[in-house]
C-alpha cells in the first residue's frame, strides 16, 4: 500500500520540519503475524551496524554477566534462608524441649492448676490466669490513658508543643522495662503498701472480695500498674500515628456541618480510626504479655491463682525468668516450663500478627517493630 | 518519492501478537507492529492506554513489577527479547531508555555518563572520557558543562538533566533509544533542545517515543501509532496519521474530541 | 437527639452553642490533657526517682571503676556492666549486621517471589517472640551443656549472639525499607542503562540507602541494650571483666543484669547503686534514642536537598 499524498499545511504540522521518510507499507509497519518469512525479509539489509571498542567487550562479557547474576542471585537467597532457619530454631527448640511434658500431659496441662515438681505433676492454669490478670491490669489502665493522650497529641496539642512532646513520648518508649521494675520497687511497691492497697482494702474491700487483701505492695496490682505505665507509649504513639492519617477532608466536612472539637474527634475522627486503635492495643497486648523482667520484680513470685487484685501471683514469662534455670536439672521440669513458653509464644505470635496486619492495612507499609520483653 | 522498502527502512525492533498483563489486567492486547531503524516512532494515545508498557515491554523494564507477564513475540533484530537465552541486562545495553523525569544519579556529571562504561568492565580512561565527551556532544550538552564535570549532577536545570540522561543513555552505545515521555516534566525551550535532539539522532540510532503531547508526535516523527485501551488502533507515517487516518477512532483522537 | 422527624418547631439554640456542648467540648479536651499528663508524669518519675535515690552514687568515678566490697557492689561503680554490655552489643552487631542486611537485600531484590514473601512473614514474626523465649533458644543453642549445641556454658558469647538472633529482624526490616526508599527512578536508570541487579545495588541503592541502615542498626541496638531476660538464660553476671568469652568463666557483667542483681537485694546501698546505674542505663539508651533521631532526620533533610 503506498503512502497518499497528504496536503501540508494541516494545523498540528505547521512550524514542524517534518521529513517526511521513505515510505512504507502499512504491512510493513504490521506485520502478518502469520507470516514467518519476514522475520528472514529485506530488513536484515540494513543490519551491519559499526564496531566500536565497547561492543567488542560488550560481547566478551556476556558469559561473565551470566555467570555472576545468578551467583549474586542465588547468594542472596541464602541471606533470606537464615531468617528460614532462625525461625526453625525458635520452634524447633521450643516444641522439640517441651515435648515430654506435651506428650505426658496432654490438652489437659491447659487447665490444670497443680505444678509440683517433686511429684512431675506440672499444669498451666495458674500461670495463665497471672499472665492475663496483669495483662489486663495493664491495659485497662494503659487503653483510655493512650488514646486520650494519643487525641491530645494529635488534635488538642498547641502547634508548637506538638513535636517535642510527641519525641519526649517516643523516646520514653524505649526506656528498658528492667528500669520500670526497679522503679517499681523503690516507688511502687511503697506507695501501693502504705496507702493505695489500704485504701483499697478499706473501702471497695469490704464490700467486695475482689479488692481486699492485706496490702503487701508486691502483686498483680503493682506489677500490672508498671506494665501499664510501659505500653501507655507504645499504643499512644501508634494510635496517634493512625489518628493524623485521618484525612483533612473528613475533618473539615465535621467542621463545615457545624460541629464543635469535641463532636468532630468524637464523631468523625475516633469512628475513622477504630481499626488503628484496635490495631495498637493489639500490640500493647502482646507487650505486656511477653514483659518479664519488670513483673519478676513486682509480682512478688508465687504459684497461686490471684483471688483478689492486691494477691500475688506468677506469669509465665517471670516463670520462666526465675526458675528456669534450676529448673534445667530436671526433664520434665524444664519441658513444662518451656511448654508454657511455646504457649506463650504462640498467643505473642497470633496477637502480633493480627495487630501489625490491621495497621498495614491502615498506614498502608511501614512500621517499627518493637520487641516485647526485656 | 517512492521507494522500495528494502532498500531504506528495516524493522529494527518488531512485535507479534504481544499481550501484556499486569495480575489479572490487560494492559496490551495482541499488538502487531514494527519500529522501523534509525527512525522516529511515536506512540500517542490517552493515558493508561498501554503506550508506555509497549515501552518497558521492548527493553524488558517490566520484568521488575510484580504480577507481569506476557504472550506473543517481541523481536530485537529478528532475535527474540523474551527468548529464553536472553539476559535482559545485556538487552538494555543495547535498548537504552530514558524517562519521563530526570533521574541523574547522585554523581558528578562525568560519573553519571561514565557509569553505564564502568559497568561494563571499561576501566580505560581515555576511553572512558572519550566516550562521555562525544557522548555530552551528541546530547548537545557538552558546552553547558565541559567547565564543571566534577560537579554534582543536581546542579543542573530540569532540561539539562534530561539531556545528561540522553547522554548517559548514548555512552552505552545502544542501538535503539526508548524515550518515556522526555519531555513532559520540561519547561518549552528545554522540549525544543530535547526535540532538535532526537533529529540528530535518528541518524544513528533507532528511535521510540511515547508522548501525550500530539504536536510533539507530528513535530518529531516519522511514524506514529495510536493506541487505545491496550490495542494498536493505527500505525503510519506521522503525515498520514495526522492528516488523513484510516481509523475514525484515531481521528477523533487527534482533534482532541477525548483523551 | 431523637432521630424522629420532628413535628414541632425544631429547638434551636437562641445563639451560640448549647452549654450541653460547650461543657462537652471542654471536658473532652481537658480529659486528653490530663491523660497526657498522667501518661507522661510516670515516665519523667523514672528518670526523676532514679537520679533522686541514686544521686549519692553518682560520680565519675561510678562508670570508671569496678564493683567493690560485700556484697560485690556495695563499693565502686559499673565498669563491669558498661563493659559488659558493649561486648554484648558488639557481639550481636557482628551477627546480626551481616544477616540481617544480606537478608534485607534479599527481600529488597527478590521481594516479589514466594520465597521471599515467606521470609518477609517470618521475619516479622520473629519481631514478636517475647524476649524470654530467646532466652530459652538462646540457652539450648549456646550454653547447654547436654544434646546438640555449642556448648558455650553462661557465657559472653552465647548472651551475644542470642542478642544477635533478637536483632536480625530488625535490621532485615530496616534494611528493606531504606532500600525500598531508594527512589524506583533512580534504580529504573540505572537498569535501562544495561546495569546488572548486583552493579545497581552496589553503586546505587546501598549508597543512597546506607543512613537508613545505619539507622535500622542503631535501632536494633537500642532495643537489645536493656534486654535482661535472655542474659537470665545464657549469661548471668559476672563482677569483673573476663578474659574469656566461652566457658565456665565466659560470662560478661552487664548494665542491665547489674540493676536487677541489685534491686534484688535487700540492701539500702545496693538499691541506691542499682538507681544510680537505672540513671546510667537511661541516659545511654535516651542519648542513642536522640542519635538515630539526628541521623534519620539529617539524612531526610539531604535527601530532599538532592
Amino acid at each position: 500500500m503506498a503512502a497518499n499524498d497528504h496536503e501540508h499545511g494541516d494545523s498540528l504540522l505547521v512550524g514542524g520540519e517534518h521529513r517526511p521518510p521513505a515510505v512504507a507499507p502499512l504491512s510493513f509497519l504490521v506485520p502478518d503475524p502469520k507470516d514467518d518469512t519476514s522475520l528472514e525479509g529485506p530488513e536484515s539489509v540494513a543490519r551491519e551496524t559499526e564496531e566500536t571498542p565497547l561492543k567488542s567487550l560488550r560481547r566478551s562479557t556476556h558469559a561473565q554477566v551470566l555467570r555472576s547474576e545468578r551467583l549474586f542471585h542465588l547468594s542472596l537467597r541464602l541471606g533470606g534462608l537464615f531468617i528460614l532457619l532462625l525461625f526453625a530454631t525458635v520452634l524447633g527448640v521450643s516444641v522439640v524441649e517441651a515435648w515430654p511434658s506435651i506428650e505426658k500431659f496432654g490438652w489437659s496441662f491447659l487447665w490444670s492448676s497443680t505444678w509440683n515438681p517433686h511429684r512431675h505433676i506440672f499444669g498451666a492454669w495458674t500461670y495463665l490466669v497471672g499472665t492475663f490478670w496483669v495483662t489486663g491490669i495493664a491495659l485497662l489502665f494503659a487503653i483510655p490513658i493512650a488514646i486520650l493522650s494519643a487525641l491530645f497529641l494529635s488534635d488538642y496539642a498547641p502547634k508548637w508543643l506538638v513535636g517535642g512532646v510527641s519525641t519526649l513520648m517516643e523516646m520514653l518508649a524505649g526506656i528498658p522495662s528492667i528500669v520500670f521494675g526497679a522503679f517499681g520497687i523503690i516507688f511502687v511497691v511503697p506507695l501501693m503498701r502504705d496507702h493505695v492497697e489500704p485504701y483499697l482494702a478499706n473501702t471497695l474491700g469490704r464490700r467486695f472480695d475482689f479488692f481486699a487483701g492485706d496490702a503487701m505492695g508486691y502483686g498483680i496490682l503493682s506489677a500490672g500498674l508498671v506494665v501499664g505505665i510501659m505500653v501507655i507509649p507504645l499504643v499512644a504513639t501508634v494510635t496517634r500515628d493512625s489518628l493524623v492519617m485521618v484525612p483533612r477532608e473528613t475533618v473539615e466536612a465535621a467542621y463545615a456541618l457545624g460541629s464543635t472539637k469535641a463532636e468532630m474527634v468524637y464523631f468523625v475522627k475516633l469512628p475513622a480510626v477504630v481499626p488503628g486503635i484496635i490495631g495498637s492495643v493489639i500490640l500493647g497486648f502482646g507487650r505486656a504479655l511477653g514483659e518479664t523482667m519488670a513483673v519478676l520484680l513486682l509480682i512478688g513470685n508465687q504459684a497461686s491463682v490471684p483471688a483478689s487484685i492486691q494477691d500475688v501471683g506468677y506469669t509465665i514469662s517471670s516463670l520462666l525468668a526465675n526458675t528456669f534455670t534450676y529448673a534445667v536439672i530436671d526433664p520434665l521440669f524444664s519441658a513444662a516450663e518451656i511448654e508454657l513458653g511455646l504457649i506463650l509464644l504462640v498467643i505473642s505470635l497470633v496477637v502480633n500478627t493480627v495487630g501489625r496486619e490491621l495497621l498495614l492495612k491502615l498506614m498502608g507499609g511501614r512500621l517499627a517493630g518493637s520487641v516485647g520483653g526485656g | 518519492m517512492e521507494q522500495s522498502v528494502s532498500e531504506a527502512v528495516a524493522r529494527k525492533i518488531e512485535v507479534r501478537e504481544f499481550s501484556a498483563f499486569y495480575g489479572k489486567t490487560q494492559a496490551l492486547k495482541s499488538v502487531n507492529f514494527a519500529i522501523p531503524e534509525k527512525r522516529i516512532t511515536a506512540m500517542i494515545g490517552p493515558s493508561g492506554c498501554g503506550k508506555s508498557t509497549f515501552l518497558r515491554s521492548l527493553n524488558r523494564m517490566n520484568d521488575f513489577i510484580p504480577g507481569f507477564r506476557m504472550e506473543g513475540a517481541a523481536l530485537l533484530d529478528g532475535e527474540e527479547i523474551y527468548g529464553p537465552g536472553v539476559n535482559p541486562v545485556l538487552l538494555r545495553q543495547r535498548i537504552g531508555m530514558v524517562f519521563q523525569k530526570p533521574n541523574p544519579f547522585q554523581m558528578s556529571i562525568y560519573e553519571n555518563v561514565a557509569y553505564g562504561l564502568r559497568i561494563q568492565g571499561v576501566k580505560a580512561h581515555s576511553l572512558v572520557s572519550d566516550i562521555v565527551e562525544k557522548s555530552l556532544r551528541a546530547a548537545a550538552l557538552w558546552d553547558e558543562v565541559k567547565d564543571r564535570l566534577k560537579g554534582s549532577a543536581f546542579s543542573l536545570s530540569g532540561g539539562q538533566q534530561q539531556r545528561l540522561c540522553i547522554a548517559r543513555a548514548l555512552a552505552v552505545e545502544p542501538e535503539v533509544i526508548l524515550l518515556d515521555e522526555p519531555a513532559s516534566a520540561l519547561d518549552p525551550i528545554s522540549t525544543a533542545r530535547i526535540e532538535e535532539l532526537m533529529q540528530d539522532l535518528k541518524d544513528r540510532y533507532t528511535i521510540a517515543i511515547v508522548t501525550h503531547n500530539m504536536q510533539q508526535a507530528a513535530r518529531v516523527s516519522d511514524y506514529t501509532a495510536f493506541f487505545l485501551d491496550g490495542a494498536l488502533v493505527e500505525v503510519g507515517e506521522t503525515t498520514r496519521i495526522f492528516t488523513n487516518p484510516d481509523d475514525s477512532r484515531t481521528e477523533d483522537y487527534i482533534t482532541g474530541r477525548f483523551g | 437527639m431523637q432521630g424522629r422527624w420532628a413535628v414541632a418547631e425544631p429547638q434551636r439554640p437562641a445563639k451560640g452553642l448549647t452549654l450541653y456542648r460547650r461543657i462537652r467540648n471542654f471536658v473532652l479536651g481537658s480529659l486528653t490533657g490530663i491523660a497526657f499528663l498522667v501518661a507522661v508524669t510516670p515516665l519523667l518519675a523514672i528518670i526523676y526517682v532514679a537520679y533522686d535515690r541514686g544521686k549519692e552514687a553518682l560520680s565519675l568515678s561510678f562508670v570508671t571503676t569496678m564493683p567493690s566490697g560485700f556484697p560485690v557492689g556495695i563499693e565502686g561503680g559499673v565498669l563491669n556492666g558498661i563493659a559488659g554490655s558493649v561486648i554484648l552489643i558488639v557481639l550481636a552487631s557482628l551477627l546480626s549486621v551481616p544477616v540481617g542486611v544480606w537478608a534485607g537485600l534479599y527481600l529488597w531484590d527478590q521481594g516479589h517471589t514466594r520465597l521471599a514473601g515467606a521470609t518477609r512473614l517470618l521475619s516479622d514474626l520473629l519481631l514478636g517472640v517475647p524476649s524470654v523465649i530467646w532466652g530459652v533458644v538462646g540457652y539450648y543453642v549456646f550454653s547447654t551443656n547436654t544434646g546438640f549445641g555449642f556448648h558455650w556454658g553462661f557465657s559472653g558469647l552465647a548472651a551475644g549472639l542470642t542478642l544477635g538472633f533478637i536483632m536480625i529482624p530488625i535490621v532485615t526490616r530496616v534494611t528493606e525499607q531504606a532500600l525500598r526508599d531508594v527512589p524506583r527512578s533512580y534504580i529504573e536508570g540505572a537498569l535501562a542503562l544495561g546495569a546488572t541487579r548486583f552493579q545497581v545495588m552496589r553503586d546505587l541503592a546501598i549508597p543512597a540507602a546506607i543512613t537508613g541502615i545505619g539507622t535500622g542498626i542503631l535501632l536494633g541496638v537500642l532495643n537489645v541494650l536493656g534486654q535482661t531476660a535472655p542474659l537470665v538464660f545464657t549469661n548471668y553476671y559476672n563482677t569483673g571483666i573476663p578474659h574469656s568469652l566461652v566457658g565456665s568463666n565466659g560470662s560478661v557483667g552487664d548494665l542491665a543484669m547489674q540493676i536487677f542483681i541489685y534491686i534484688h537485694e535487700p540492701s539500702k546501698a545496693l538499691h541506691v547503686k542499682a538507681m544510680a546505674a537505672a540513671l546510667v542505663l537511661t541516659v545511654i539508651v535516651l542519648l542513642l534514642d536522640m542519635g538515630i533521631r539526628l541521623l534519620s532526620w539529617g539524612s531526610r533533610r539531604y535527601a530532599r536537598k538532592a
